[in-house]
């Protein structure tokens, strides 16, 4: 049986180990979902009379760009015939007036939009930091007690 | 850690001193009282033992919480940032949600942020 130094060693390596695994994920979802964020390209699909809904919410009108596909040039064009509802993120395209866009074609949004607010984002910021100095503070004193 | 069968000199030299100061006694006085002292430490020194192995017990047992606790807060930090506070704030900007109620709902998220860190805090202070 190993003695009881040798187990906390184990343990706290093992501790250390899914603490930074767990910061190297935690990390990049926060980052992706707070803050400002930018979609390029979402791929939607235009119906006649009917709001599509976005990835994103809160979106930045002066951040939208659709583009709707030209079939005679055979590539996506940016186009300005569509609403935009931003606070639930729901687009909706001028099909009969547009030269682009066809009722059941896609079309492709890009925008940025506003994944949480300024504090929110500032206290989902810390979270990385708070895994570190948790997995850091405890591994330190255990090895403090081991001494 | 010492078995209770073997010999403990600092408790010979006790039970040596007791015997010479019981020994104007009779023998037979002299004798019950250093059994019960004996049996006494006897006793005392297996619950002692008893204790080191709860404690060795319980230190394992720490370990594994330490373990599940920083698995548990990583896994807690992912699935709040990544799925609950976006599906609130989604929900929240499609309800048209206005005035006061707005703004006090609109402090879920961050209440949802404050508890996570709080967890993650949390054990850092409890060092």
């Amino acid at each position: 049986m190993p003695s009881n130094n040798a187990q906390t060693v184990v343990m706290l390596a093992l501790v250390a180990a899914i603490g930074v695994i767990g910061l190297a994920v935690a990390a990049p979802v926060v980052s992706s979902n707070t803050g400002t964020q930018s979609v390029t390209n979402e791929t939607v699909t235009a119906t006649t009379g009917e709001y599509s809904s976005l990835d994103g919410f809160d979106i930045d009108p002066s951040t939208t760009v659709v583009y709707g596909y030209n079939d005679t040039s055979g590539s996506y064009e940016t186009t300005t015939e569509y609403t935009l509802n931003e606070g639930p993120g729901e687009i909706q395209f001028d099909i009969q007036n547009s030269t682009l866009i066809d009722d059941g074609e896609d079309v492709k949004v890009t925008y940025d939009y506003q994944a949480t607010d300024s504090l929110t984002g500032l206290v989902a910021g810390y979270l990385p930091l708070g895994i570190g100095l948790m997995v850091l503070v405890t591994v330190a004193s255990r090895i403090e007690g081991l001494m | 850690m010492t078995s209770t069968n073997e010999a403990n000199p600092q408790a010979e030299k006790l039970f040596a001193l007791l015997a010479m100061l019981l020994s104007p006694l009779p023998d037979a006085w002299s004798e019950a009282i250093m059994r019960r002292v004996r049996f006494g430490f006897t006793l005392a020194k297996a619950k002692h033992q008893r204790s080191d192995f709860a404690q060795a017990e319980r230190a394992q047992m720490a370990g594994g919480n330490l373990v599940s606790t920083v698995l548990g807060i990583a896994v807690a930090v992912i699935v709040g940032v990544g799925v609950s506070i976006p599906v609130v704030n989604d929900v929240l900007a499609s309800s048209n949600i206005t005035g006061l109620t707005a703004t006090i709902v609109g402090f879920i998220p961050v209440m949802l942020g404050v508890l996570i860190f709080v967890a993650t805090v949390g054990p850092i202070m409890g060092q």
